[in-house]
């Protein structure tokens, strides 16, 4: 009996360790080190000067790196820098990317012991401000941040874009109008099969269901079976719409609203010419040109479907070309992934919509108690060239070094010896990270990446070009906020309304529902499509107006 | 949900208990007379007690956000009363039909074809005589329970694939074109609840099988002796014993007839398949994506669970008219 009994007090120890251990994770690895700091120490330095604050720790609620074994709260090289710079130390309170969204909502929901400043889960600053959860930032920054003043004054168009219906300015937005030329969004397609089959790059939309039907029939894939996926679509639906723009329309980034030539905002998804797309489209479906599965894809599909050789043209940022053909080669195939030029139409020249202007939302709590020395740091972070540069570059010596007064990334950063990716490894470093940063076009005083990178990688830097002059503003860059009962009504109302037209143009295009056209504009204005428009019209005329 | 107790009561007259000859007329009295006697039972229960007043019941005065305009800043006291505003604009949309429609059958149809499907198989398992293959297969059966939904999903999509997934390709076989199954909404329910099915009958086997070893085996001894072979012992002795848990799980399940999975819809469905697939969560979700608007998900919620109180109580009071047994 006594092996049984010790059998059993093995098996509970066992047991109650396991369950001990799993409890006991931490996931965030090292501790934030904190303790001291967080009172006294008032900010010193005049205008116009680089503040040295010392003594202040400011907490900031973000989610964590995007280079997930880096977490921000290990002590990161660039923060590390900043911190021995500004004075301030930053209490990183953050959550892993996926959750931060919903963490954070339940977190203002509450509204209490909020960090000293935060990324805004949802981009509605106004609802916040509303609530009282953040502060004006106008005042604060002019008198304490010189740097962000300059900024505003160089980009005068991204500045208005940042600030609430009531002209106030309540939250900083990470400006990525550098992204929109060195990573353009568009169609990939496979180069290497279009030589092959001895076919042109296609121009209009015939000469796209040409392309396409000649990767279905024949065999690019050369392995003798009809297996090929002509056209497999990234964000479903919404990557269909591409093909809007041999139509004028504006379906991706602008989702279906922009202005007509007099300034009137129209919903392109109830024009006669969104018909027309929704009966090419379902034409390709109905002939096995598009992937059967397009509703239910997610990026790990496409790469799969990728991955194995069967896909011809997809649509996504230029820099996953390099994704895709080191994925295709690690498989054993040559794959040469690059961007297609827009298809275009009778009358309308082929664009692509650009990224952007802003993205994401920064902002100091009404929690805060040293409100200054917040936007004076963010003032050496988002706007000062010394921190910019920390941001877009990293560490000088490890991801980049001066050549000729110019910035260059090094073999490190291009060719990390860990493998990394040049995102990967600049983030690793704690750069490129999840706070308000600035990745400029527009102020040239500020240090800009893209061209840095591109230099670095001649094959992104060809297809770049190749797209840089049929790149256009999206209407994301002809608005400012909505105001709250704008935002109320749109919210109220959308929901029926994207859940009509998703459905219903799915099935047009499935070929499940008869394409009954005039039924479907009429639901949409039934649901109240027109009010929508009317706010963004609303929006799209206080921006022009100021 | 563990094995319900369904006690009998007993009355016994009182005079034939020694020591209570005489009743207290005071209740208090009488009370901590009473809680003496089960005080281990009684401390036993507290910790649980607690827990439950503490976290389901204390949070329920946040309920009142779901007639108020909730602003966090202003607190639950604080905000706006709006009354049923929020309950009106979710019954005004022109989807609230066919969402109260998709919940409520894709929990019917989990039901009415899933409860069964547990049952059957513990009573198969139950007549296994060779003893490693009976624990092998219940082993393997319990299995699908612990793969985790997201995987479990995954590996519908892969199989339903109209390309190359193995069911169509098995399809072919016979002729029977490629189907894409989960673009299309008649194959949605199917698909929810057979897959659900699957990853759950081996794990809810299990009360049963508990059930079934509570029987006398005596009873099998008497039923043999009689005559019955072995479909009459089932339908005569194990059904009969273990009807009280059927009847009890029954009644549970039926009071979540709203609840249906909102993770493994959300992952299963996509635009095509709304027509059958949306379900109330996923909708309020949709909405919730464009705004935090918690007022407006607790009205959903109270309706929700308004509806799952009334079927668990019509459901008890049937199930205590019909049979012996019930939750209270």
């Amino acid at each position: 009996m006594s092996m049984k009994k010790a059998y059993m007090v093995i098996l509970s120890t066992v047991m109650a360790l396991t369950a001990t251990l799993t409890a006991c994770s931490n996931p965030s690895g090292k501790d934030d080190a904190s303790g001291k700091g967080g009172s006294a120490g008032e900010a010193k330095g005049t205008e116009g000067q680089q503040p040295v604050l010392t003594g202040v720790e400011l907490s900031y609620g973000t989610a964590d790196n995007y280079y997930a074994p880096k977490s921000l709260t290990s002590g990161l090289p660039v923060w590390n820098e900043i911190e021995k710079k500004t004075g301030i130390r930053i209490k990183w309170d953050v959550t892993p990317s996926a959750q931060y969204a919903d963490t954070m909502k339940l977190r203002l929901a509450a509204g209490q012991n909020l960090p000293d400043m935060i990324s805004i889960p949802e981009p509605d600053p106004v609802n916040l401000a509303q609530k009282g959860l953040i502060i004006p930032l106008d005042d604060l920054i002019a008198k304490y941040a010189p740097n962000i003043q300059r900024y505003f004054k160089a980009s005068p168009d991204v500045a208005k874009a940042m600030r609430a219906p009531d002209g106030k300015l309540y939250a900083l937005s990470s400006d990525v109008t550098g992204t929109a030329y060195a990573d353009p969004y568009g169609l990939l397609i496979r180069q290497d099969w279009l030589e092959k089959l001895g076919l042109q790059e296609p121009k209009t939309l015939d000469d796209w269901y040409n392309v396409l039907k000649a990767f279905k029939e024949r065999d690019p894939n050369g392995n003798g079976k009809a297996d090929e996926i002509p056209l497999s679509p990234e964000a479903n639906l919404r990557g269909l719409g591409l093909f809007g723009s041999a139509l004028g329309l504006h379906l991706f980034y602008s989702e279906g609203f922009y202005p007509d030539k007099n300034g009137k905002i129209q919903y392109q998804w109830m024009d006669e010419r969104a018909h027309q797309l929704i009966l090419w489209l379902n034409k390709l479906y109905k002939e096995g040109l598009i992937d059967p599965q397009f509703m239910t894809n997610t990026d790990t599909e496409v790469t799969s479907g990728i991955t194995r050789n069967i896909i011809g043209v997809t649509n996504h940022f230029i820099n996953n070309t390099n994704r895709f053909n080191a994925a295709q080669k690690a498989a054993g195939v040559n794959a040469s992934w690059q961007i297609a030029l827009p298809p275009s139409g009778d009358g309308y020249k082929g664009f692509y919509e650009k990224y952007g202007p802003i993205s994401g939302w920064h902002a100091i709590t009404k929690d805060s108690k040293h409100p200054e020395a917040a936007i004076k740091w963010f003032d050496y972070v988002y706007g000062s060239k010394e921190g910019e540069m920390y941001m877009n570059f990293g560490i000088e010596g490890q991801s980049y070094k001066m050549v000729n007064g110019e910035p260059q990334f090094t073999d490190w950063t291009s060719h990390n010896p860990e493998g990394l990716s040049f995102n990967e490894a600049l983030r690793s470093l704690g750069a490129m990270p999840t706070v308000a940063w600035i990745r400029s076009a527009t102020d040239t005083s500020l240090p800009n990446q893209m061209p840095a990178i591109l230099k670095q990688d001649p094959y992104l830097q060809k297809q770049a070009d190749k797209v840089k002059n049929v790149l256009q503003d999206s209407l994301l860059y002809m608005i400012g906020l909505p105001t709250l009962e704008e935002s109320k009504q749109t919210a109220k109302l959308m929901t029926d309304i994207k859940t009509y037209q998703d459905e219903t143009l799915s099935k047009f295009i499935l070929g499940q529902t008869p394409i009954d056209w005039s039924k479907f504009v009429n639901t949409l204005k039934s649901l109240g499509i027109d009010q929508i428009i009317r706010n963004k019209q609303a929006q799209y005329d206080r921006f022009h107006q100021k | 949900m563990g094995v319900m107790n369904i006690r009998t009561e007993v009355k016994q007259p009182e005079a034939s208990i020694p020591g209570s000859a005489h009743r207290h007329p005071n209740l208090f009295l009488r009370f901590a007379k009473n809680v003496r006697k089960d005080i281990q039972f009684i401390l036993i229960l507290l910790p649980v007690l607690i827990y439950y007043i503490i976290f389901h019941y204390v949070p329920m005065y946040g309920l009142l956000i779901a007639f108020k305009d909730f602003q966090p800043m202003k607190g639950i006291l604080g905000s706006e009363w709006i009354g049923f505003q929020n309950f009106s604009e979710f019954f005004d949309s022109i989807y609230f039909w066919r969402l109260l429609r998709n919940t409520v059958l894709l929990s019917l149809y989990s039901l009415i074809w899933g409860f069964p499907v547990p049952i059957i198989f513990a009573l198969m398992l139950n007549e296994l005589k060779e003893r490693f293959f009976k624990k092998a297969v219940q082993t393997i059966s319990y299995l699908p329970h612990f793969i985790s939904l997201v995987v479990v999903v995954g590996m519908i999509v892969t199989f339903t694939s109209p390309l190359d997934g193995v069911i169509n390709i098995f399809l072919g076989w016979f002729g029977i074109g490629p189907i894409n199954f989960l673009s299309e909404p008649g194959w949605f329910r199917t698909i929810y609840v057979s897959s659900g099915i699957w990853q759950s009958f081996g794990w809810g086997s299990i009360i049963y099988l508990a059930a079934i070893a509570g029987i006398n085996p005596q009873l099998y001894e008497a039923a043999e002796m009689d005559g019955a072979r072995r479909w009459g012992k089932i339908r005569h002795v194990t059904l009969p014993g273990i009807m009280p848990t059927i009847i009890i799980l029954f009644i549970l399940n039926f009071g979540q007839l709203m609840d249906v999975g909102f993770e493994k819809v959300l992952l299963l469905y996509n635009p095509a398949t709304y027509e059958t697939g949306d379900i109330i969560g996923t909708f309020v979700y949709r909405r919730g994506v464009l705004n935090a608007e918690y007022g407006y998900a607790a009205a959903v919620g109270l309706f929700n669970n308004a509806i799952n109180v009334c079927l668990l109580l019509t459901a008890n009071y049937l199930s205590r008219k019909v049979s012996e047994t019930s939750l209270w």
